[in-house]
């Protein structure tokens, strides 16, 4: 005989149904989704695991909380907000689909993005690609040199690192310094030619932030932070974000 | 499909929806009671793979019986959401028709507001 006590428990605790509810503007009704699927229609990851944003909804309202764990369409989405764009009711499907993405535990989510935010906290440039701050500076300034020597129209031409009171502070996305070095010279190119008083900073200088894609709070706010700090540091005026 | 709907035409869609499947369930009470207990049998039993088609296709068949002019009743909206080709995967479904039991149960909550009737426990 089995001696297991059989468990039933209270009230099924609905994580998703609430959050349906908190984004439902006034009088929203969920059952006016039925008649619509804009969502889906405009939905770049619609079909995608046999999913669209439509069915997702559907799923939270129905307090199919595991499935939705479960299911790896949260992780297809790319968050470009299109479904709240053409929703009638204006409903954050993308906020929705972000705490879908924190239900999972984190060594479990998706390896590439995983990887990508621990590299960005291991050191201050906060770089998905794992490169270290002087790596950055040399790759900068050994790019610079060279071109302002192959083209002499450019030689007066700056990509200043930590210059302080600058007005603008310019963030980078790691793959330009890292892979292709050459594709920073167009931005610096047009600054220059704009007469536009701007600089990297040595810490926080890469754009891209994938802590936000995993859904961990922490880590994004520290990634985000870092660059904060260095734009305050300096005393630059306008941040200007590239990503 | 137009994606310049706005919340009052929703609702409006709504209405209208909730009235054709009050006709229809007025006009097929037994493939109603049959359509139901069908969906509760899905959810609620694993279904073989070889019994997938055969399920859905009685499915589709009970909610085209149900509204077959295509009125615009849940049977009808149902109806195209569960056929095989837009329901994307198997696994949806079970989702489909607890969404569609849902709805039914919304539509029933309605029906009994418009005939200002209350449940006797």
């Amino acid at each position: 005989m089995n001696d297991d006590v059989i468990q039933l428990g209270g009230k099924k605790r609905n994580t998703f149904m609430d959050k349906v509810k908190e984004i439902l503007p006034e009088g929203g009704n969920l059952n006016l989704c039925l008649t619509c699927g804009a969502c889906s229609s405009g939905c770049p990851a619609t079909g995608l695991d046999g999913m669209d944003p439509r069915k997702f909804l559907r799923m939270a309202a129905l307090g199919l909380d595991q499935e939705i764990a479960k299911s790896d369409w949260p992780w297809m989405c790319t968050m470009c907000q299109r479904c709240i764009y053409v929703c009638p009711m204006s409903i954050d499907i993308p906020q929705l689909v972000y705490n879908a993405r924190g239900l999972r535990p984190r060594e479990e989510r998706p390896k590439g993005i995983l990887g990508s935010c621990d590299m960005a906290l291991r050191n201050e440039s906060t770089s998905a690609m794992g490169t270290a701050p002087d790596d950055f500076v040399f790759v900068v300034e050994d790019v610079l040199e060279e071109y302002q020597e192959a083209q002499p129209e450019f030689a007066d031409m700056q990509a200043p690192i930590d210059k302080e009171g600058a007005e603008f502070f310019l963030n980078q996305n790691s793959r330009e310094p890292v892979t292709e070095p050459d594709e920073l010279v167009p931005l610096w190119k047009i600054l220059h030619l704009a007469g536009a008083d701007w600089t990297y900073g040595s810490a926080g200088w890469a754009g891209e932030n994938y802590c936000m894609f995993l859904a961990d709070n922490d880590a994004w706010e520290k990634v985000t932070r870092t660059t904060v700090n260095q734009a305050n540091k300096l005393g630059v005026k306008t941040f200007l974000n590239t990503e | 499909m137009s994606i310049c709907l706005t919340v009052k035409e929703l609702e409006a869609r709504w209405e209208k929806a909730l009235a054709a499947t009050r006709a229809a369930v007025t006009q097929h009470p037994r493939t109603y009671r049959d359509l139901k207990a069908q969906a509760a049998e899905i959810i609620e039993n694993p279904i073989d793979i070889n019994d997938y088609f055969p399920r859905v296709e009685k499915l589709v068949d009970q909610l085209k019986a149900m509204d077959p002019c295509g009125h615009g009743s849940i049977f009808d909206i149902f109806s195209a959401r569960i056929s095989p080709s837009s329901i994307w995967h198997i696994k949806m479904l079970r989702m489909e028709c607890r969404d569609l039991l849902s709805h039914l149960n919304a539509f029933n909550e309605w029906r009994r507001r418009q005939h200002h009737l209350r449940m006797v426990k």
